[in-house]
């Protein structure tokens, strides 16, 4: 008899005891149902309040509203210009952290003026970060008005002509809610 | 280890990798929103200064009127000319310097005038004048930095240029004068 042949033979046998134990299961059974509670997820999104959009400028004193549409002011090397608008951040969660980035990247416009204007994020006045920073989002109370300040500066040391007479659209950047763990 | 086992060693090892590389995958996975800002459009200045007759002022502009010929000792010839902020955003600016090639020694006089009508070809500018600078004409600069005068966006003024001779000019000579003006953002 080959190795195959006594393989087989081993393996129907197995299959028999097998088979041969099932029946061993079928003794007294009972089931209990258990109460375990519900689980809820929390929450965390954020929306733009209307109507709290605005721009300044913060490089003359005192400083200047310049509304909520900031074209018609001419920009200068050493300008600073700040655009501060409001959020509601519906929150929930024992453990969630929060931070806001904002993503200029994708600002379209002339490159010279892109190029030199310093971006940087604050929430609620706090420390100013650079562009693409997490800036942390201290999550109080639900729904909870933040508020997001933009600082542009056109870099001073800007010589010659350059950057004169250009654009920079700001129509199109984005504003980031992440949740953070600690 | 022999080889027939190296290979099952390998596989556990590149599953442990997939493992931890699944898993630090996993911890950037965490809820986000994001909103799209309608920030508005932020358009610069423009700062451009000219100079020419007032009202057609350019770039670089040859002041054919202040040339003279066959000049006498002590004989000047006088022109104006506008200089105008031609941008969009004030500037303070100056008669940055000039410089003089040929050899008659020329005495130059700048005056402010209110109008280039006021700056006759001879005679002493009229109405309200301010003298700006009189001296050498070579390496004049008016008002002497870090001075400069305040201009408007789209604002002109009107220079009288003087330039003498001289008590004793050399004879059958001749000089070219050419004044630079330089505008700073304020």
């Amino acid at each position: 008899m080959n190795k195959a042949t006594k393989g087989a033979i081993a393996a129907g046998a197995a299959a028999v005891l097998l088979l041969g134990g099932l029946g061993s299961y079928a003794l007294w059974q009972d089931t209990e149902t258990v109460t375990g509670g519900t689980i809820n997820s929390g929450e965390l999104n954020f929306d733009p309040v209307a109507n709290t959009a605005n721009w300044t400028e913060t490089s003359v004193t005192p400083n200047a509203d310049l509304g909520t549409d900031p074209s018609t002011f001419l920009i200068v090397p050493g300008d600073v210009l700040e655009y501060s608008t409001q959020y509601t951040v519906n929150w929930a969660g024992d453990n969630l952290r929060a931070t806001i980035t904002a993503d200029f990247t994708d600002v379209a416009g002339d490159a010279d003026l892109a190029s030199k204007l310093l971006t940087q994020v604050s929430v609620n006045g706090g420390t100013p970060l650079p562009n693409g920073s997490a800036v942390p989002l201290p999550l109080t109370t639900s729904p909870q008005t933040i508020s997001v300040e933009v600082t542009i500066t056109f870099d001073q040391t800007t010589a010659a002509l350059i950057a004169q007479n250009e654009s920079v659209d700001l129509n199109d950047f984005t504003l980031t809610l992440d949740q953070a763990r600690p | 280890m022999s080889t027939k086992y190296g290979r099952y060693w390998a596989l556990a090892a590149a599953s442990v990798v997939v493992v931890v590389f699944g898993s630090a995958q996993a911890t950037g996975a965490l809820w986000r929103e994001e909103n799209v800002v309608s920030g508005g459009t932020i358009n610069s200045g423009t700062l451009d200064i000219k100079v020419g007759p007032a009202g057609a002022e350019v770039n670089d502009y040859v002041l054919a009127a202040l040339g003279s010929t066959n000049l006498a000792p002590n004989g000047f010839s006088q022109a104006s000319l506008s200089i105008r902020n031609a941008g969009n955003v004030p500037f303070d600016y100056r008669l940055q310097g000039t410089t003089v090639t040929g050899a008659v020694p020329l005495t130059l006089t700048a005056t402010l005038v209110m109008s280039a009508a006021q700056c006759p070809t001879v005679g002493a500018p009229t109405g309200s004048t301010t003298v700006l600078y009189n001296g050498n004409a070579s390496g004049a600069q008016a008002p002497t930095a870090p001075a400069a005068r305040l201009l408007a966006a789209g604002a002109n003024e009107v220079w009288c240029f003087r330039l003498a001779a001289g008590d004793d000019p050399p004879q059958s000579q001749s000089s070219t004068v050419s004044f630079s003006f330089r505008a700073d953002q304020t």
